[in-house]
């Protein structure tokens, strides 16, 4: 048998007994969703009534499925082969899952998701589940299923099936089937893979070296954290299939220091391929040599800029420099360099598994497969998932993600990152596809999408937006470090009420100047104040002619009143008031508007009273004390 | 005599790690995660092992956000900047946070006791607005482990009245369920 027919052998019947278990298995997701939402209460109240009971009951760790909003999920194997996925199992339902899980074939009927595996009468399978109705996963096939920390778990489910096959062929052939599945770079280069692959191949000189940029640093994209935290192995073995093509010698895997499990996973996996014979010398019993180790960031958002990537590797500031020359011709260390985020490789590593013909059988002509996608914001069913390229937005939006929350209305869509912009509702009509968002003004890029409902005010996002490309600028370019901070500034002033009309032509020009930057950290960076321009101008020209917010969010356009006087909640919102602005003059309510802070937690417990107005709408009040 | 075992800690730290070998990020962890800081016998240390100017190494410190030149509070509160927790409030937060507790973002207060840091956005979003408690001194065990030593706890979805009364608990010198 081959080297890898011999471990998959192995992993069968790892997977076998992990699928059948002898008595009652609990596997718990351990993941930052999970966390975030008390998951690690929930494993210690199991493990607490296991031995307090005397359970025959085992528990283990799963990644996450993608239902952030239901966490912490677990799943229960019964020995007769069935799976059921739970959530949210908040530690004081521990008790009833456990008494379920013990009772045979019971089910905790009202916090049941789905099946996972096997038939269960009373609970319909996961994938009629609204969450999953619309989804395609193949990326996330694993992902809730294995345990991330098991090997055999991986390779039983395909894990390394690519490799084996990849081993089998020259590096054209790799490379010719990497870019005939139109594969292209899923962090939002969009880039052709197979392309890429093929300039390190043909790069004169060596050793070669492979990057996987995991330093997913756009905020509210959390994809690559899926997949590392879910199913690392997918990413190692892309990696790997890479070195093949290309001939590379040695691998980086850049991860940024917010994900610690990330890190952890990720070097577990790297440990148990080495001791499996899939790193290091001769890999599978080929002629391939190739290693790699994880390299953990420390807070820089630049360093997701490729070049900024190698120099943080290469003993330094992360400072993007000028291409040319590109990390092909002269990458880390100065060496011929490929590098790729992490849903690359691992789409890499299901191209050489099943083939082109599977791949393209999902999505549309121009872009087969899948796009992960991560949904957050003002969104009812915030999360992880997988969809088509080529599918409408709207499905992802309303379809996967429920749309905005009970009352409100959409207002604008903030997908692929900072340096993306923003699009109004409209975005909903757009197919997911890069082709389709270019054109908009705006970008795919990762697949991070967040939602904004009317309650957002538009200037207040792009100021969020430019404070953020000012704080994370290298500093290098004058356009980018000074324009981030002027467009910081112009923000600012709008939202303080003290905006002039000349500031629309200021804020433009500003963009225009940043375009002219070295990297796409400044040449983006205006992106979203451009399409503010574009889709919201109205809302601007109000922020600066008639002095209001619509969506009463900016600090210097509005204030809070005490209006009526009688109720109930104002004593309790007097209290709560960091700065004591609520001052009771014998039972008479008033707001001390210069120490006001316009935090708003008065108004949550009293919402009856507490008025949000314009700030121009007040009339002045009779000369106050002080 | 304490200065020598400090100094003879310091090179214990850095020992593993090579010059030329992609290594100065992971040596100024390294430090970070043992002595809860960088300190410039830190950058001295990891420089001579590196064999770099400690002038560059102390470069690259500062160009990191997660890279602390002083030592940190006792308990941080680490402050999530991210867009879904600014569309549900989230500068509300920063704001009562910085007034009740009577400092701003990346400072600590008088008596070492509490410390507040910008966080960025790493996809925790279905709690947001949140906010993370973490003890210097937490190193806890199990899966979560790494979860809970790197960020300590998570607290959200937050009202800007419970961000309030949790920074005036804090004030007061209660835990506040923090790890």
């Amino acid at each position: 048998m081959s080297a890898y027919g011999d471990l998959r052998a192995k992993a069968d019947r790892v997977w076998l007994d992990h699928t059948h278990p002898a008595r009652p298995y609990i596997a718990v997701n351990v993941s930052t969703d999970s966390y975030a939402r008390g998951g690690e209460s929930t494993l210690r109240e199991l493990q607490r009534l296991i031995s307090e009971r005397g359970l025959d009951v085992d528990v283990g760790v799963t990644g996450s499925i993608g239902l952030s909003y239901l966490d912490p999920t677990l799943s229960v194997i019964q020995p007769n082969g069935t799976r059921v996925l739970y959530g949210p199992i908040t530690p004081d339902r521990a008790g009833d899952l456990l008494d379920a899980a013990v009772a045979g074939d019971g089910v905790l009927q009202d916090l049941a998701l789905g099946v996972l595996a096997g038939r269960v009468d009373s609970v319909p399978a996961i994938a009629a589940h609204e969450y999953f109705r619309s989804q395609v996963r193949r990326l996330m096939a694993n992902m809730g299923l294995i345990d991330p920390g098991n090997i055999d778990h991986a390779i039983a489910n395909g894990a390394y099936q690519g490799l084996d096959r990849a081993l089998g062929m020259d590096q054209e052939a790799v490379i010719k089937e990497v870019l005939d599945s139109t594969v292209r770079g899923r962090s939002g280069s969009d880039f052709p893979t197979g392309r890429k692959w093929d300039f390190l191949r043909t790069a004169r000189g060596g050793p070669k070296y492979l990057i996987c940029n995991a330093d997913e640093g756009d905020p509210g994209a959390f994809i690559n954290r899926a997949v590392m935290e879910g199913d690392p192995h997918s990413l190692v073995e892309g990696m790997i299939i890479c070195a093949h093509a290309t001939g590379a010698a040695y691998g980086f895997i850049y991860i940024r220091e917010e994900y610690p499990l990330c890190v952890e996973r990720v070097r577990a996996a790297i440990v148990d391929a080495q001791a499996r014979g899939l790193l290091g010398e001769g890999i599978l019993g080929s002629g391939l040599n190739y290693d790699m180790r994880v390299v953990v960031g420390a807070g820089s958002y630049v360093c997701g800029e490729e070049s900024g990537l190698i120099a943080s590797i290469q003993d330094a500031r992360g400072m993007p420099r000028i291409r040319p020359p590109y990390p092909a011709q002269a990458g880390v260390f100065g060496l011929p360099t490929n590098v790729n985020n992490v849903e690359t490789y691992a789409d890499a590593a299901l191209i050489l598994r099943h083939g082109l013909d599977w791949y393209g059988a999902v999505g549309t002509e121009r872009n087969h497969s899948t796009k992960m996608i991560s949904l957050s914001g003002d969104v009812r069913r915030p999360g992880v998932l997988e969809v088509p390229l080529g599918t409408l937005t709207r499905d992802i939006v309303e379809g996967v993600g429920g749309g905005v929350p009970e009352g409100r209305t959409l207002k604008a869509l903030q997908p692929g990152g900072p340096l993306a912009g923003i699009m109004g509702p409209s975005g909903l009509d757009l197919a997911l596809e890069p082709e389709e968002y270019r054109p908009t003004g705006t970008l795919m890029g990762g697949g991070g999408i967040v939602v904004c409902d009317d309650t957002t005010c538009i200037i207040d996002l792009c100021t969020y937006f430019q404070w953020f490309c000012e704080d994370e600028s290298c500093g290098r370019c004058t356009t980018c470090h000074g324009g981030t901070q002027r467009l910081t500034e112009i923000l600012r002033r709008i939202s303080s009420g003290e905006g002039r009309m000349s500031d629309l032509n200021l804020m433009q020009l500003l963009a225009d100047s940043l375009r002219w930057s070295n990297c796409v950290h400044g040449q983006a960076a205006p992106t979203s104040v451009q399409n503010a321009l574009q889709n919201f101008r109205d809302e601007i020209l109000i922020h600066i002619q008639e002095k209001r917010c619509p969506a009463q969010v900016c600090l210097g356009l509005i204030r809070y009143e005490v209006d009526p006087q009688h109720d109930t909640g104002l004593e309790a919102a007097a209290a709560i008031c960091p700065t004591q602005a609520i001052k009771d003059a014998d039972g008479h309510y008033a707001i001390d508007q210069d120490l006001c802070i316009k935090c708003g937690a008065c108004r949550e417990l009293s919402p009856m009273s507490l008025r949000v107005v314009d700030f121009l709408a007040v009339p002045v009040a009779p000369a106050a004390a002080g | 005599m304490e200065e020598t075992g400090r100094r003879e800690r310091y090179r214990q730290i850095v020992a593993p790690f090579k010059a030329d070998h992609a290594d100065l990020l992971a040596a100024l962890h390294a430090v970070q995660d043992e002595v809860g800081w960088v300190s410039r016998e830190g950058v001295e240390a990891v420089a001579r092992q590196l064999e770099l100017p400690a002038a560059f190494v102390f470069g690259a410190v500062s160009f990191y956000a997660e890279f602390r030149t002083s030592p940190p509070a006792e308990l941080t509160v680490h402050w999530c900047s991210g867009p879904a927790c600014r569309l549900k409030g989230g500068d509300n937060i920063r704001r009562v946070l910085e007034t009740v507790l009577g400092f701003g973002m990346e400072s600590v207060s008088a008596d070492g006791r509490l410390g507040l840091h910008v966080q960025q956005c790493d996809g925790s979003c279905e709690s947001a607005p949140l906010v993370w408690l973490q003890r210097q001194d937490a190193h806890p065990e199990g899966p979560y482990g790494p979860l809970s030593h790197h960020r300590g706890r998570v607290v959200g979805p937050l009202l800007v009245a419970d961000a309030i009364e949790l920074a005036r608990r804090l004030a007061a010198g209660q835990d506040a369920g923090a790890q």
